[in-house]
């Protein structure tokens, strides 16, 4: 079964004190399905993933990408530097 | 035509001397500042956060897109990451060129961008 490994930043690893979480899923994924595995895993993220993007390998991707479980994959939540 | 990056772990120094960029006849430095509040509550200062790899490319991305659509001469970009006080400086653009027209509308379009694409995290202290 792939397996994600997906890092947290910012108030989202707050949320649920982890800078990390790793998803089980039944096949590859897009962004989008990725997400609502993870709103299912961790509930808690829901606020975040919602005006969240995911980056692949430090780009932002659309939600239809295929994510593979070999690439670096970040939850981008609203930033706010400056 | 130049874009320089650096996170800085941090307050920011104050700008040094730097001769101007060759053909450039306005330099604009904008400092961004720590306030001493935060949605009105008081704080000592902020911490940024920055998944730094992504944030470096981003500011890269953004800087170079700028010097050709607005036709700068050169960019430069610092960041804070870690713990910043207040009034202290915890970002800075620096952009040179031939005018300021282009200079300062580059300016606002960054720091927009920035606030909208650039993966760094700020949290009270």
């Amino acid at each position: 079964m792939p397996q994600y490994t997906i890092l947290l930043f910012g108030p989202a690893a707050a949320a649920i004190t982890m800078d990390r979480v790793v998803i089980q899923s039944a096949e590859l994924c897009s962004a989008d399905q990725l997400k609502v595995l993870m709103i299912q895993q961790f509930p808690a993220l829901d606020v975040y993933l919602d005006a969240g993007r995911l980056a692949v390998n430090q780009s932002f991707v659309i939600g239809e990408t295929i994510i593979s479980t070999s690439d670096e994959t970040a939850l981008i939540t609203m930033v706010s530097g400056g | 035509m130049s874009v320089q990056i650096r996170l800085t772990q941090g307050p920011l120094a104050t700008w040094p001397d730097t001769p101007y960029a060759q053909g450039s006849g306005a330099r604009i430095v904008f400092d961004g500042v720590v306030r001493p509040t935060e949605d009105g509550e008081k704080i000592q200062g902020l911490h940024y956060e920055a998944y730094r790899p992504m944030a470096e490319q981003q500011l890269e991305i953004i800087g170079q897109e700028l010097l050709e659509t607005h036709g700068l001469i050169a960019m430069d970009i610092e960041h804070s990451i870690g713990l910043v006080p207040n009034y202290k400086c915890s970002f800075r653009l620096v952009i040179d060129s031939k005018h300021r027209k282009e200079g300062l509308a580059a300016m606002d379009e960054f720091i927009n961008r920035l606030k909208q694409d650039v993966p760094i995290w700020k949290s009270a202290k």
